[in-house]
Parts: C-alpha cells; sequence; structure tokens
C-alpha cells in the first residue's frame, strides 16, 4: 500500500507543479481526491481557449491501473452536457479513456489528455454552439461508432463481431476473419485486438458487446444467430446482476460508480 | 545564474542555425553555376546577349536565410532571376520564357546534364546531375519599374523600390501568348533592399566587428558573410516550422517561407541576440491570434503595426512590403481558416519550443528538448560544449504564467444510456 500511496504523492507533484490550485486529499484508506481550480489555456488547431473550472479527480484503488473520475464541481457544465449519471464527466466511450490512460498513467497525462480536451470542448460549446471534436451518439450507438473507427470495420455488424472476439476472449488466431478480408485472425485483426484487450476486463467488453446489440436489434438491424451464444448470453445476465452488487472486483471503477 | 544560461542558450541558438547555413563549399559552388549560366547568355553567338541579360540570385539564397535541406537527398532550391533588357511591346510573355528557354536548354547540353530543364509555371528548372545538391529555378523578366509605380498608383498605395520590378511570365496567363502590357510582375531586388534596411544597424554592428576580427576593412567583408540576429531567427524558425509540420495533418497549410520571412523582418528591433529576437517576434505574433475569432478587435497598438489585418468579409491580408498588391494570405480564409490556423498553431509551437523552454534547468534538458524539433545530429554539434547545471532560467513564474496544453487527438465526448 505505501507504494501506491508513493506513486498517488509523486503523481500529484507532477500535476501541482503545472497546476498549483490543486490539493490532494485522502479520502479514506483507498480513495484519494485531487480538488481546486484547474486553470488552463489549450490549443487545438490553432485556435486556444483559456479558462478555469472547479474540478474534483477521485482516485480509486485500482489507480494507477485504472483511471481516476473526473468531475466539475461548480454546476457550470450542465448535466445534459455529456456527464454521466453520477455527475463524473463522460471523456469519452471507457475503453478509449482507457486506453489513452494506459499510454500515460499519471494525473498530469489524464488531465493534459482527457480532462483539459473535454473542458475546451465544453467551452468551445459555449461560445460558439459547436463541439470542436464532433461527439460519439449517446449509449451503445456511440460505442459502437467508435468500435466501428477502431476496426476500421465496413459494417456494424462486422464491428459487433470483432467485439464480440473480445469479450469472448477465446480468440481462434487460424479462423477467418470476421471483417471479410479472407484473412486468418492472426494476419488480419489479431494484433489490433490484442493491444485492445490490454485496456480493459473481459466483462468490460461483455458490457460494450452487450450495448452494441441491445442498439442494433432496436434499430432493427438484422443479426446473425451467431452473435447470440449461450454461453454469452449467460454470462452477460450474469453480469448485468452483479453490476448491482457493489465492489465487484475487476470491473470499472466508473461503471461500478453508475 | 539565470542570466548565464539565458547567454549559454544563446550560443546554442547562434550555433544551431550555423549548423543550418549552406555551407561555404555549397555556397561558392553555387554562386560559380549561376554566374557559368550568366557567362553562357552573354558569349558571342548567344541568340539574347544582344538584351544585356543578368542574372541574380532572389529569395533566401540572396537575403542570407537559406537552409540545409533536413536530409542529404533533398536538394536546395535556388532562384534565380533572368532579366533581360526587352519591352512589353517587342515580345509575349510565352516568346521571352522561350527566348531564355532556348539558351538554358543549350546550356544543359553543352553541359551535358542529366535531364532537359523543365518549363514550368513561371520558371525553368535547371537539374544538375548526382551529388550536386542543388537545383536552380530561373525566372525569366524584362524590367517593369515605370508600369509597376503606375499600377500601385492606380491603387492608390505606395510602396519603395519600385524601380526595381520586374515583369514575369506566367503559362496560365490569359495574354500568355500575346503582346500585350498586363504582365504579372514581382521585386526580388526591392524586397531584397527592404529586407536589408529592416536590419541595417545589426548588419553594420556585425559587418564591423568581423572586420575586426580579421584585422581587415569593412569593405573587405563580403556581405554574405555577415549574418544578423534576424537572419539567424529566420532560419531557426523555418526549420522549426519543416520539422514540426512533417506528417501532420496541417502540413499542406504549413506557412510559407515568405510570411515568416516578411513578418519577423516587420517585426525586428535589431536585437543583438537570437533569443530576445525570437521571443519578441513571437510573442507580438502570438497576440494576433485573436484574429481567429472574428468578432474581436486588436487592440491599437497591434492595429497600427498592420501585421497581419482581418477584413469585415473574413478574409485576411498580410502584404508583401514592396507590392501591397501582393497579398501572401490569399488563401487564409479557405476551409475554415485553415492556413491561418495552421500558422497561429505554428506560433503556439515556436512559443513553447523556442521560448518557453527556457523554464528547463539545465543545458542538457534545453539540448534534448530542442532535439525534438531540430534533430539530435544538428542539435548535438550545436551544443557541444555547453552544458551547464544551474537554476531555472525562468525563476519566478508570472501569475497569469499557466501551461499551455497542446490538444492533439482528442477523444470524441459520449453519454452513457440512450
Amino acid at each position: 500500500m505505501d507504494n501506491r500511496q508513493d506513486v498517488i504523492h509523486k503523481h500529484f507533484t507532477e500535476l501541482a507543479e503545472q497546476y498549483p490550485r490543486l490539493v490532494l486529499i485522502e479520502d479514506d484508506c483507498d480513495t484519494w481526491l485531487v480538488r481546486g481550480v484547474l486553470e488552463f489555456s489549450a490549443i487545438y488547431e490553432g485556435v486556444s481557449i483559456r479558462d478555469n473550472f472547479q474540478i474534483e479527480l477521485i482516485i480509486l484503488k485500482d489507480y494507477p491501473d485504472i483511471p481516476p473520475i473526473a468531475k466539475e464541481t461548480d454546476g457550470r457544465i450542465p448535466k445534459e452536457f455529456h456527464t454521466n449519471p453520477d455527475g463524473s464527466l463522460c471523456l469519452g466511450v471507457p475503453i478509449e479513456v482507457r486506453r489513452k490512460f494506459a499510454k500515460n498513467p499519471s494525473l498530469l497525462g489524464f488531465i493534459n489528455e482527457q480532462v483539459i480536451p473535454f473542458l475546451y470542448s465544453y467551452c468551445h460549446f459555449e461560445q460558439h454552439g459547436e463541439m470542436p471534436f464532433g461527439e460519439l451518439s449517446h449509449g451503445g450507438k456511440g460505442i459502437l461508432e467508435y468500435y466501428r473507427q477502431l476496426f476500421n470495420a465496413s459494417s456494424d455488424v462486422i464491428a459487433t463481431e470483432l467485439l464480440k472476439i473480445l469479450a469472448e476472449n477465446n480468440g481462434k488466431g487460424h479462423h477467418e476473419c470476421p471483417c471479410r478480408s479472407g484473412k486468418r485472425i492472426r494476419d488480419c485483426h489479431g494484433g489490433l485486438l490484442r493491444k485492445i484487450y490490454s485496456y480493459q476486463h473481459k466483462d468490460e467488453f461483455l458490457y460494450d458487446y452487450g450495448n452494441c446489440l441491445i442498439h442494433l436489434k432496436k434499430a432493427g438491424q438484422e443479426l446473425p444467430k451467431s452473435l447470440f451464444s449461450r454461453k454469452l448470453m449467460n454470462r452477460l445476465k450474469k453480469y448485468s446482476q452483479g453490476l448491482d452488487k457493489k465492489e465487484k472486483r475487476g470491473v470499472s471503477a466508473i461503471r461500478r460508480n453508475k | 545564474m539565470a542570466n548565464e544560461i539565458v547567454s549559454q542558450y544563446n550560443k546554442l541558438l547562434e550555433n544551431l542555425s550555423n549548423e543550418l547555413d549552406i555551407s561555404e563549399s555549397h555556397f561558392k559552388q553555387a554562386e560559380e553555376r549561376y554566374k557559368a549560366i550568366g557567362k553562357w547568355l552573354l558569349r558571342d553567338n548567344s541568340s539574347v546577349s544582344q538584351y544585356n541579360p543578368d542574372i541574380y540570385p532572389q529569395g533566401s539564397f540572396r537575403l542570407g536565410t537559406v537552409i540545409k535541406p533536413k536530409t542529404e537527398e533533398e536538394k536546395y532550391d535556388i532562384d534565380l532571376v533572368c532579366e533581360l533588357g526587352i519591352t512589353k511591346g517587342q515580345v509575349s510573355q510565352k516568346q521571352l520564357k522561350e527566348m531564355v528557354g532556348e539558351e538554358i536548354k543549350s546550356y544543359a547540353k553543352v553541359n551535358s546534364m542529366k535531364s532537359a530543364p523543365e518549363n514550368k509555371r513561371r520558371c525553368w528548372t535547371l537539374n544538375y546531375a548526382d551529388g550536386v545538391q542543388f537545383h536552380m529555378d530561373i525566372l525569366p523578366a524584362i524590367p517593369d519599374g515605370d508600369s509597376f509605380q503606375i499600377l500601385l498608383e492606380s491603387k492608390g498605395i505606395s510602396a519603395n523600390w519600385t524601380e526595381l520590378a520586374i515583369a514575369i511570365t506566367d503559362k496560365t496567363h490569359p495574354n500568355y501568348d500575346l503582346i500585350a502590357d498586363d504582365w504579372p510582375c514581382s521585386n526580388p531586388k526591392g524586397y531584397a533592399e527592404w529586407f536589408k534596411e529592416r536590419m541595417k544597424t545589426q548588419f553594420d554592428i556585425q559587418r564591423k566587428s568581423l572586420a575586426e576580427s580579421i584585422r581587415a576593412s569593412i569593405e573587405d567583408v563580403p556581405e554574405y558573410k555577415v549574418k544578423t540576429t534576424l537572419q539567424r531567427a529566420v532560419q531557426i524558425l523555418k526549420r522549426h516550422r519543416d520539422m514540426r509540420f512533417f506528417g501532420h495533418q496541417l502540413e499542406e497549410d504549413k506557412p510559407i517561407s515568405m510570411i515568416i520571412t516578411t513578418l519577423s523582418a516587420k517585426l525586428y528591433q535589431n536585437e543583438g541576440d537570437v533569443y530576445s529576437t525570437l521571443k519578441n517576434i513571437v510573442e507580438q505574433l502570438h497576440a494576433h491570434a485573436v484574429l481567429l475569432s472574428q468578432d474581436v478587435l486588436l487592440n491599437e497598438s497591434l492595429r497600427s503595426q498592420r501585421l497581419i489585418e482581418r477584413k469585415p468579409d473574413g478574409t485576411w491580408y498580410i502584404p508583401n512590403p514592396v507590392n501591397p498588391a501582393e497579398n501572401f494570405a490569399d488563401r487564409w480564409h479557405e476551409n475554415d481558416n485553415r492556413k491561418a490556423r495552421a500558422f497561429f498553431q505554428w506560433v503556439v509551437w515556436v512559443r513553447n519550443d523556442l521560448i518557453e523552454v527556457l523554464r528547463q534547468a539545465d543545458m542538457k534538458k534545453i539540448s534534448e528538448s530542442l532535439e525534438h524539433h531540430f534533430g539530435e545530429n544538428i542539435t548535438k554539434k550545436a551544443s557541444a560544449g555547453l552544458y551547464i547545471v544551474s537554476a531555472p532560467a525562468i525563476l519566478t513564474h508570472a501569475k497569469d504564467d499557466i501551461p499551455n496544453v497542446e490538444i492533439r487527438n482528442p477523444s470524441k465526448p459520449w453519454t452513457i444510456g440512450g
């Protein structure tokens, strides 16, 4: 535990050098909070925005394996603007938030690469009524949009089939790749899937998968039977029941907080 | 201690610009080659010798702001003007282009050059054999001082050095093959005079000190050997631009050298060192970034400089100082101001990479950070012997001194449920 405390202290020191109006608070033995005014200046394609927000980062016990949760505490960002039910900021689809954080797992990295771009986006929206980097659809539709782009898949069904491999985690490299390239998985999407797999738990991929299916069904999309294997459906059922029980180990803190 | 770092950093920047310089041997080689072309045009049976052809460099080669190509494979562009004493009443643009072309072609043939000269939109390009690290763009031209002056007057603008203006040819011009008055115009000599005047104070100081160091008289120091802090700053800015935009999504819209050179020269205050020169240029340019949001006006002191202007219709205006009818920023408004955004993005990069970098605690760190932007080799050479460890050069953070975050590959926000 000492080790983790050292890591958090080190990460916080690095953060506070840049943003001196933030403080670190030990909430209880597992959770830490970073609170205060985040004053920043950010530029995207030549357009600078300078602003400040009252923020809070919640550092959960799995940190730095998982990213902190970010909140804006002054009530400036309305609930309808990309926030989760618990009031935390929805920085992107969870897998994207994880993926980015895994590349630079520190508080400063998280603030600079995810929180500030989000706040920039909000300021831009406030000033001009448009989102500078665009936005994803709500719920399963947005998740599917994200995976489809990530996999560079030519259809929603193909993206879902690739996601199924992650949810099952029994990828058979010699099978034909669902993307219809005619190649074997290992010679095609295999490398990308393996990389993505390391960013979140397979139950979380299952959750993403379930959300995509719900969206596709609602949209009236015809779906191949193979997407509804019994084993997967049973796991999905169990998982969604389990979501209600708190403190399920290994489950994403973001969703645990939901 | 802090001052010590600043002076070391200045030394590093100065070395860096020396490293970016064209080597003496390349310079001499290029000079010999274009003089050889000049001789060829003047030889006895030359078809143009009767028009007193004058061949002279223009652009960065003339301004002393030329930089080495990024790699050994890339070549220097040497821009030359080939001016003939003819009038618009005697030839069409096309005829002039071909008159010069014939001579350039026979020159290439006699010198058994690998390929024939290329007929480009405005110039002839002469490609030398392997092993020669440059090609020459030769711009056929005729004197045009008088009509240029009249043209500017008709537009109600005035400029200096109009007598040096030339008329040039353009294959896409509607009257390209007719005898006509409306040739495209240019004024490279006038621009060079303007540029020289902007840095005259430093130029004289540098030339004098160079003369003293070699115990020669001032006239004995050739002009090309003198380098002012402005020329050095422009070299550094140009290379920084090339490196920073390399592979970037805005690469095609990176600021052109003429804009960098013109704005730098306009802002130059004859500072004695490269760091102060860069700092002043960057700070002032950065203050113009507000022009991106059209409803914001520049404050009076910035507006009076007339450096970068934004018109009510959203277009941009950066005039050529010797030809205000020419707007270097004529395409800045296209694609949602993409070129303008690229420019101001670059200004922020310069500020972070070349000015804010002084926050680093020691020269080693500063030099490591420069390696990212100028390449390892060149930076290592430039920083040899400069490492000292000291307190950060900028010791106190000003109160409104907040970090600048550059957003790259931002995530699209998402919402749970739906």
